[in-house]
């Protein structure tokens, strides 16, 4: 049965399921905007920054689902946190590098992305449904127009292949922590959901895998690697704390004013 | 020419079902499938369309380009097949009937009942 | 048809107010005139994602991120809609997108003064949309009536956008007005900053002879002085109005011919600027627009392959 009310057990285990859902959107909708101006042409730039617009959508509406379960507002949630309260995994958090590498790594989260909004779409809370409708709506595109540069790509002459097959080597490095779910987030067990997020990692390698092979990439047999550090637990890279500072930058000049 | 200039493709967007697709600007993509997906970002940021189509520019023949193709451009008197072409307004008066026209017909169609 | 013949009736068309389209007989002159102010009002889109993009990074709240990225995104979209003109009256001379983009890394085409000063803080982001958007919205509405119509069809599009934009700027400006004596002060400093750059905006009071060919040509309608008065009477009580103050002591208006009076802009800094890319961040700028175009040629040239062995294999 699909509920509009929650317990309060309920709320801050949901709580805790959707922030690090809406950190990954919202981390990658900032560095998307580093992007802005600078995509190698004209048409991609606006592509992009309307997916970098979706991203930053998606975690607003994530946030406002968690602001109206209590505790902080949307806009707190981005501006007030410490870096260390941030949840987004290290692929999000990546700086900006080369066209290929923006490429497979978008690529890689958003099969993952999709598979996680499945996932959460199993949790029967009516506002959560609604907006994991709307997001999965407009990741399709996401997906597609990601998944079409890996094909222009590996079409686009032997340098290009290699790039990109390079990039796509080198992202694996960055996906340890992107399936980590918070182990005593009691939520797992109230929505049934461990089985399932025990599954994806396999169920991702099994989509990639199939991808690698209809465009003739050598598919060597990979296991998720172990992540170093995970962002799950608010573990980042050096990357992420320059970017934390330059966001909250001009906030801070009147953290309680209206901007 | 630069030969690896992306080609040109004109795009035309139907804003609804029953509107023409309309001629909104060209953008420079790899294949139609890129054409599809960057039209949506370069001419539909606000609003939604019903469909969107692109053609590769070098596809369209304008009549503007062509001397020898005839413009749509009307010379001769062609009042008789314009409804400003007649006045059967005074004459339906004169049978005491009123004249009908076609705003007032289609406005009839769309309420219920007689 | 002789040339001069077909000159005097093309004039004839402008003069009766008609319109031509891409695809017209067109003097050389007209067509050379119509590249540089589309190619120079495209270049300038783009280069004016620059100074807002830094900020949008650092945007203050959700809302406002979303909308700096929307604007951005509207001024690139801009600069390929003018570009797609560009390059369509370029072709009889065989240049294309590729070129018509060199040429702003290599000094061959200019981008409005604005776009190479600072913006330092999140103010002049507002400020920016508030006066520069502003200002472009005035050049533009003139050229809505240009005689050449693929621009002026672009333009309508482009107007309807940028009122989101000034939309967009004003309510940055007036939350700073609103704001904490922190805010109001980045907020006076800002409008100080971008004043002088404004008046140096809609050109010399003595328009140069491509202007002036472009009156006749009715590809714009209206003098810099004019454009420039217009700018000034809508925006000085406005800027008065929020407790700001213009940094010109000579700035008043004439109670009988209602003419603003105004200190002139520093002509010679600014014309260095604009013609020698040696404004303060002109540079920088540069450099950014070098790393989307000539770094990632391979990704263009990567594209172009892919949509030939797409093509050949009938996809």
């Amino acid at each position: 049965m699909i509920v509009e009310i929650l317990t309060d057990a309920e709320r801050v285990a949901l709580q805790r399921i959707l922030i690090p859902v809406a950190d990954d959107e919202w981390i990658l909708g900032h560095r998307g905007s580093e992007w802005l101006g600078l995509a190698p042409d004209l048409e991609e730039d606006l592509a992009l920054s309307s997916i970098t617009q979706d991203n930053l959508g998606h975690a607003q509406l994530l946030y406002d689902i968690v602001a109206d379960l209590g505790g902080y507002s949307a806009d707190q949630w981005v501006y007030a946190r410490s870096p260390s309260e941030w949840k987004h995994c290290q692929l999000v958090e990546m700086s900006r590098q080369d066209w290929a590498d923006l490429v497979a790594g978008r690529f890689v989260y958003e099969t993952f992305d999709e598979m996680r909004l499945q996932m959460l779409n199993l949790i029967a809370y009516q506002p959560l449904q609604a907006a994991v409708t709307k997001i999965r709506q407009e990741k399709m595109y996401h997906l597609q127009h990601f998944e079409s540069w890996v094909d222009t790509l590996v079409l686009g002459g032997q340098s290009a292949r290699q790039r990109i097959l390079e990039a796509l080597t080198d992202v694996y490095a960055q996906i340890g922590d992107m399936f980590v779910w918070e182990e005593t987030n009691p939520g797992l067990d109230l929505w049934h959901l461990n089985e399932t997020a025990r599954g994806l990692p396999q169920k991702w390698v099994t989509r990639l895998q199939g991808k690698y092979e209809s465009l003739g990439l050598p598919w060597h047999t990979r296991v998720i690697p172990q992540a170093e550090s995970n962002g799950r637990l608010g573990q980042h890279a050096e990357s992420f704390f320059p970017l934390w500072k330059e966001m909250t930058s001009v906030r801070e000049i009147a953290p309680l004013s209206g901007w | 020419m630069n030969p690896q200039e992306i080609p040109v493709y004109e795009v035309f967007v139907q804003a609804d079902a029953l509107s023409f697709p309309t001629h909104v600007g060209s953008l420079r993509a790899a294949s139609p499938a890129f054409a599809l997906q960057l039209a949506k970002e370069t001419f539909c940021r606000r609003e939604d369309a019903h469909d969107v189509w692109v053609v590769p520019s070098q596809a369209i023949s304008r009549a503007r380009r062509d001397a020898t193709a005839a413009l749509p451009t009307t010379t001769s008197d062609k009042r008789y097949r314009l409804p400003s072409g007649y006045d059967n307004a005074p004459h339906w008066k004169r049978f005491k009937a009123q004249a009908m026209t076609i705003e007032e017909v289609a406005a009839d169609m769309r309420t219920k009942g007689r | 048809m002789e040339d001069a013949q077909r000159f005097h009736d093309f004039m004839q068309r402008i003069e009766a107010g008609e319109k031509i389209e891409s695809t017209d007989w067109m003097p050389k002159e007209y067509r050379d005139l119509l590249i540089k102010q589309i190619h120079m009002h495209g270049i300038s889109e783009i280069m004016g994602a620059y100074p807002e993009k830094e900020w949008v990074t650092k945007a203050p709240t959700i809302r406002r991120k979303l909308a700096l990225n929307a604007k951005v995104q509207d001024e690139i979209g801009h600069g390929q809609m003018l570009l797609r003109l560009a390059e369509d009256l370029s072709r009889p001379y065989g240049r294309g997108r590729e070129e018509l983009m060199d040429d702003v890394l290599d000094g061959r085409v200019k981008f409005h003064n604005v776009f190479h000063l600072e913006a330092p803080t999140w103010a002049d982001a507002g400020v920016i949309g508030f006066m520069v958007d502003g200002g472009a919205i005035i050049t533009q509405a003139m050229l809505l009536e240009s005689s050449y119509a693929p621009y002026a069809r672009m333009l309508k599009r482009i107007v309807a956008e940028e009122s989101f934009h000034m939309q967009h700027g004003e309510s940055v400006v007036l939350a700073l007005a609103e704001g904490t004596e922190a805010q109001r002060r980045m907020l006076q400093d800002a409008i100080a900053r971008w004043w002088p750059a404004m008046m140096y905006f809609f050109g010399p009071r003595e328009m140069g002879p491509s202007s002036k060919k472009m009156m006749e040509y009715k590809i714009r309608t209206m003098t810099n002085e004019q454009l420039r008065q217009k700018f000034i009477n809508r925006y000085v009580p406005r800027i008065r109005a929020l407790g700001m103050v213009i940094p010109d002591p000579n700035l008043y208006q004439d109670p009988d011919d209602h003419v603003w009076h105004y200190t002139d802009p520093d002509w010679n800094w600014f014309n260095e600027v604009v013609h020698h890319n040696t404004g303060p961040m002109s540079q920088a700028r540069l450099a950014l627009r070098r790393q989307a175009h000539t770094e990632q040629r391979w990704v263009r040239e990567a594209a172009f392959q892919a949509g030939q062995v797409l093509q050949n294999q009938g996809a």
